[in-house]
């Protein structure tokens, strides 16, 4: 479970505001989407639900973790997909699986066999594993990065953009198991700037524009009585009001 | 050819290759004092003993109608560092730069983006270097008199000295990558230029070894000085320097004008060479390799603790980038070559008898401490292990906050990545000298625990520093070294430190004293250091980003 409580954050002594006063929570065996137009504080929020910012105010909690009171016990449970898949790339695959692995102090065999689910998962060869990954396209590193990131099997997913460079397949792929991860109660909390993924994967969603959290809830909530029920129409009206 | 628009490009690869300015004010503060404290104490020295010793030279040689050999001495050796400059950062820029991909596609002509490049990093080289060159003019001009035109055209002729090396550079790399096709990999390209450095150094190095001291004075006393072999090879590789120097001593025109033409002629060939070659070499470059389906699988079960992994993990990206290899682990290696060149100049007996007979001395003794010490600082601070340890992950850098490690174990693992680098460059040779000099027991020990403590003292400062401000945004590894002020600020507070326990040791007659003394303050030293790194350090890197 993520509960966010009054999260505050502000650049620039003020000036830029990218989250402001932002509550929710994530709840066991739940999808959320995390939905807005870009720089609306998507990925800040991120970053301080993973840890890697801190809020100027509010708190995080992870499966009960206060994350700035233990910070290690939070971020062990989670599973965190960067927006962007180039990190390290001069390490090779297994290399790079592997140095996650022992980060969250994963077995040898118990690796061994997540990698060959995911690698079968997103039709990846494992002797690919063993070159490095600036050789790899921009589709293969992000499923790398994405097989690093579960291969301790957190409860918790927080996945920037993971869609972004997967092919068809891998996508759907991927989408059936945050599903099958969150059915299993645990939770999933994804970005996207792809309105229909989060249609159709989503419990619920949560939308935010210039660092405010404008909408929360089902989709089937948000749809009910707005023009004919169409999400992309919804969403541009409520940000241009929230910018008005 | 659009002048406007390599001015403007000029600018923006300028500004991308800089620093961002520090989050809060407290921070630039620092970045401030630290900067002020580099000119005053490092800057400025280096400068006025530059500037004595062209004064020196210059009027030694006047005496024996060779006024112009100090300056072109001088410009010879800077000329010799923009060669080796220019093929460590001009092929980066030109061909490795990641910007690349997002600038060919722009309707830009080849020779544009060629000039705007050779542009920023002449700027750049000259920002570094024309202390220097200030330096050299005044002690000439000081020994020797030149009127005021004669002062200002100097000062503009050195910030010009750069161009052409650095143009040829430019001009040879794209004639090399044109013509050997069989290059398609960066890697292979880099590991070239890495080679072609070593063999100028090694050449430099051989060419040193004929050297004799005692000639030297006596070349300088009957102004014969050009017979040797190294100035020789630098009058004639760069023989623009000794147009400069014949314009400020002689006042030459002719040489002025000789020296402006072909500045402008290698800019026009520089032009020329990125019209007919440069797409077509770039373009070739590849650093995507096809993926072998045939590799043979590798295991996923070895495992390791999460120290020992982050550990491996900063190994391998020290070896296997390039940039990294060559500026911070190569460069630990160097310093040996040059060991047997100064016994060689100095004549000295290398005969393990006359070694430990002369280290006898007790002044000798602490002198051979105080180089060991300046050693082992200069190298540790040189090879920026320490001061780009977080601007070295650079768009990375988030996996620090996010993964379930400590800060304190993460700056841990980055101090002992550094300094495995930097005792491997330096202790095995200490020791081996300190057996083959017959030091006593402990005067050996007190040494190679001063080395360590020293090493350790730079490694966390420049961690220390690093941490204040690290510079993330880089699109290639090379970027996260240059322009990177943390790493000057380290070596300037390095070599102030060193100067100051240096000149303490000078000051003990008695060896063991001197290394004990310098031991103990740099192991106070390090204790501070080590307490600041685990608490304003680590706060730092926390707030990054923020």
């Amino acid at each position: 479970m993520i509960e966010a409580v009054n999260l505050s954050k502000s650049f620039n002594s003020g000036a830029a505001v990218a989250a402001d006063n932002i509550s929710f929570t994530c709840a066991d065996g739940e999808i959320v989407g995390f939905i807005g137009p870009n720089g609306a504080g998507k990925t800040t929020t991120i970053k301080i639900l993973t840890g890697i910012i801190r809020p100027d105010s509010g708190k995080v909690v992870i499966n009960g973790f206060n994350m700035a009171e233990k910070p290690l016990e939070a971020k062990k449970i989670i599973g965190y997909i960067a927006d962007s898949p180039d990190m390290f790339v001069k390490l090779t695959g297994y290399e790079y699986i592997n140095f996650m692995a022992d980060v969250y102090g994963v077995p040898g065999d118990v690796r061994e066999e997540r990698i060959n689910y995911f690698a079968e998962q997103f039709g990846m060869e494992k002797t690919v594993f063993s070159q490095r990954m600036t050789g790899y396209s921009h589709g293969m590193r992000q499923k790398t990065m994405i097989i690093a990131t579960l291969v301790h099997d957190p409860k918790v997913w927080i996945l920037d953009e993971p869609m972004v460079g997967l092919d068809p397949q891998s996508a759907f792929n991927l989408k059936r198991m945050m599903r099958e991860h969150a059915d299993k109660g645990n939770t999933v909390l994804f970005s996207t700037h792809v309105l229909e993924i989060a249609e159709k994967v989503c419990d619920r969603i949560m939308i935010i524009d210039a660092g405010k959290l404008i909408y929360k809830g089902t989709m089937e909530a948000l749809k009910t009585g707005e023009e004919g029920g169409d999400l992309e129409k919804i969403f541009l009206k409520m940000t241009a009001e929230e910018q008005a | 050819m659009r002048l406007g628009l390599i001015k403007r490009l000029t600018a923006v690869i300028m500004r991308s290759n800089s620093m961002e300015e520090a989050a809060s004010k407290k921070r630039k503060g620092w970045i401030i004092g630290f900067t002020v404290f580099v000119l005053l104490f490092v800057v400025f020295p280096v400068t006025v003993m530059t500037g004595i010793f062209t004064h020196i030279v210059t009027a030694q040689l006047a005496a024996a109608g060779h006024p112009e050999f100090g300056v072109k001495f001088m410009y010879g050796i800077i000329s010799v560092f923009s060669v080796v400059f220019g093929i460590n950062v001009i092929f980066n820029e030109l061909y490795f730069e990641d910007d690349i991909s997002y600038l060919l596609p722009l309707p830009l002509k080849a020779e544009e983006l060629v000039l705007s490049r050779f542009l920023a990093v002449f700027i750049g080289e000259n920002m570094m270097q024309f202390a220097v060159v200030i330096a050299v003019v005044t002690g000439f001009g000081t020994a020797y008199p030149m009127n005021v035109v004669r002062w200002i055209l100097s000062i503009v002729l050195g910030f010009l000295l750069p161009m052409i090396p650095m143009a040829v550079i430019a001009i040879l790399g794209m004639l090399l990558m044109t013509f050997t096709r069989f290059i398609k990999k960066k890697e292979t390209v880099r590991r070239i230029s890495f080679v072609i450095i070593l063999l100028i150094l090694g050449a430099g190095a051989a060419m040193l070894l004929t050297i004799d001291i005692g000639d030297v004075v006596g070349y300088i006393i009957d102004g014969t000085v050009r017979n040797i072999l190294f100035v020789r090879v630098l009058d004639v590789v760069f023989p623009q320097t000794g147009l400069i120097a014949d314009y400020m001593a002689r006042g030459s025109v002719l040489s002025l004008l000789v020296f402006i033409g072909l500045c402008i002629l290698s800019v026009i060939l520089l032009a020329l060479a990125a019209h007919f070659f440069y797409i077509e070499s770039v373009t070739r470059l590849n650093e995507t390799t096809h993926v072998q389906k045939s590799a043979s699988a590798a295991s996923a079960s070895v495992t390791r603790t999460a120290g020992m992994t982050l550990f491996v993990k900063e190994m391998r990206m020290l070896v296997r980038t390039p940039a990294f290899l060559t500026n911070c682990v190569a460069a630990n290696f160097v310093w040996p070559v040059f060991v047997p060149i100064f016994a060689r100049i100095m004549k000295a007996d290398m005969g393990q008898g006359a070694v430990a007979a002369y280290f006898t001395d007790g002044r000798h003794k602490t002198a051979a401490l105080i180089v060991i010490l300046a050693i082992t600082m200069v190298t540790a601070a040189m090879n920026c292990l320490g001061s780009d340890a977080f601007s070295r992950e650079g768009k990375g850098f988030d996996y620090i906050k996010f993964i379930p490690v400590s800060y304190r174990l993460q700056w841990n693992v980055k101090t002992a990545a550094a300094m495995v680098w930097t005792l491997a460059g330096t202790l095995p040779f200490f020791l081996f000298f300190v057996i083959y000099a017959r030091f006593d027991v402990l005067t050996a020990v007190l040494t190679l625990v001063m080395s360590c403590a020293a090493s350790f003292f730079v490694t966390e400062l420049g961690m220390l520093l690093d941490s204040l401000n690290p510079k993330l945004f880089w699109l290639d590894a090379l970027s996260a070294l240059r322009e990177n002020y943390n790493t000057v600020f380290c070596m300037g507070i390095t070599i102030a430190s060193c100067a100051l326990l240096c000149g303490g040791m000078y000051l003990f007659a008695v060896p063991a004293v001197s290394a004990g003394a310098a031991a103990l303050i740099l192991c106070v030293a390090d204790a501070v250091l080590y307490l600041l790194g685990m608490n304003a350090g680590i706060r730092n890197i926390k707030q990054v980003g923020e």
